[in-house]
């Protein structure tokens, strides 16, 4: 599985690179606000950073669902399904290869924005006090006691929902492949798939969480339940193409 | 043993391959023919494990196409189909990397032979070098079964003698070799068995030299009076 996981970065390192000169580029930004003590150019660069690292979260989110469509849909498929590798195998150097790059990419991102707002709150002392007054604020009104474990579940929590959904995009296709591929308006068919199998997974995911329950227990059991939900649906589309696969 | 048992397959309301029923022996060269549709691409991409057959099953010395059938059978399309970023040198790599059988020094004297540099970036050989370098990497490995599709499209008439004869090399009393092909009078030399197909049916199958004293002409002649009518 590891030469699998190997060809499926090999795919899509280009955007990566991309991904990484951009980061750079802010970064030298900031730094160079930083040293010239100009409090314009680290905001526009701080908060140009957030939106880049969101977008490249999206951006490689998509890539992976792109690049499994692509691999059904042309003739590189044989590429894949020519190997003497099972589709459990195929599916899921590909569902960690996913899991990995979102990840990655997620962890790599907040931890630049992380250090460089470090760096800005020791450097700025008003900062580090309105950050101490948004917290109280959020504690006093809101009930949230809003520490770095807190916001780290949280992060962790979002991004397996995310990832979930990719992995969801994934089974969509996978379907659209397999079983419905002789099926008029497939395309359609599988995209009510996927927002039925989104609802319903809402739906399943809050029978677990109750709204007594602290935040930070919400978001593990949602963690929890998502990790679930992935492996679910890789079972799922690795047995769907190991019984119709057709490329 | 290579057995195809009441083998169909559908898409839709088309039948692509009807009731396909026969058995490929070990030590013996197959001409699989039949003009564009007639099924030969269909039933070999089943016996690659690319797609399912509808109905009817396909196996190997006993067992059913999937990951060791995998390791044994080598299969070469009509198409394409390298990964756009790879060159002729990281298409060796993928096919070391994943089958055993794959012989890399005799992949590098494949490509001297065909003139192909391991430099080429894969999606911008023309088609003739394309098409060369997808037998170099079939070719290449020392599997048990090749299943040939339409080899010798697209190249040219002096390549093509260095194809037969990288054919012929790789045959043996152990190996089984299926070749689809519309160049019949080149095929016809090589051949043991001839399997004609038509409209997703069998329509002749036997060894070679009983076909044509039987029907008195050559693999050839017979070829055009099965598709000369449509």
């Amino acid at each position: 599985m590891l030469k699998l996981i190997k060809y499926e970065l090999r795919k899509q390192w280009f955007s990566k690179l991309f991904i990484l000169i951009v980061m750079g580029i802010l970064e030298l930004t900031f730094l160079f606000g930083l040293l010239r003590e100009d409090t314009e150019a680290l905001g526009i660069s701080m908060g140009i950073m957030v939106l880049v690292a969101f977008t490249a979260i999206m951006f490689v989110s998509f890539e992976c669902i792109m690049t499994y469509s692509k691999d059904l849909k042309t003739k590189q498929s044989y590429m894949l399904f020519l190997t003497p590798n099972s589709t459990y195998k195929i599916v899921g150097a590909k569902v960690i290869t996913s899991v990995a790059q979102i990840g990655f990419t997620a962890v790599f991102m907040a931890s630049i924005i992380f250090i460089n707002m470090t760096i800005v709150v020791l450097r700025y002392q008003n900062i580090e006090e309105m950050i101490k007054t948004i917290q109280i604020t959020m504690k006093n009104v809101m009930g949230l006691d809003v520490d770095y474990g807190l916001i780290l579940i949280g992060l962790i929590s979002f991004l397996l929902e995310w990832i979930s959904k990719v992995i969801m995009g994934i089974l969509a296709i996978t379907l659209s492949a397999t079983f419905l591929s002789n099926t008029k308006g497939k395309g359609i068919v599988s995209l009510i798939i996927f927002f039925t199998l989104n609802y319903m997974v809402g739906r399943i995911g809050k029978l677990f969480m109750l709204e007594s329950m602290p935040l930070f227990d919400l978001f593990m059991i949602d963690a929890i339940f998502m990790a679930f939900v992935i492996a679910a649906f890789y079972l799922a589309t690795a047995w769907m193409l190991d019984k119709k696969v057709s490329v | 043993m290579l057995i195809s048992k009441d083998v169909v397959k559908r898409y839709m309301s088309k039948v692509a391959v009807s009731g396909i029923s026969m058995q490929m022996e070990e030590g013996k060269i197959y001409a699989l023919l039949g003009p564009n549709g007639s099924g030969k691409t269909t039933w070999m991409k089943m016996v690659a494990g690319l797609i399912k057959p509808t109905i009817g099953t396909i196996t190997y010395n006993g067992k059913s196409i999937g990951v060791e059938s995998k390791k044994r059978i080598a299969y070469m399309s009509t198409e394409p189909f390298f990964y756009d970023y790879m060159t002729v040198y990281d298409v060796g790599r993928y096919y070391e990397d994943f089958f055993e059988d794959f012989d890399i020094e005799k992949y590098q004297q494949l490509l001297a032979k065909m003139d192909l540099s391991l430099k080429d970036k894969a999606k911008n050989l023309s088609s003739g070098l394309a098409a060369k370098l997808k037998i170099a990497a079939t070719l290449a490995r020392k599997a048990e079964v090749y299943l040939l599709d339409e080899p010798l499209n697209g190249i040219d008439i002096i390549a093509r003698d260095h194809i037969m004869n990288a054919i012929l090399e790789v045959a043996n009393e152990k190996t089984t070799i299926v070749i689809s092909s519309h160049l019949v009078d080149e095929l016809e030399k090589i051949i043991d068995n001839a399997i004609f197909m038509k409209n997703g049916t069998l329509v002749l199958n036997g060894d070679a030299e009983t076909i044509r004293k039987e029907h008195q002409k050559s693999i050839v002649d017979l070829y055009k009076e099965i598709y000369a009518h449509g």
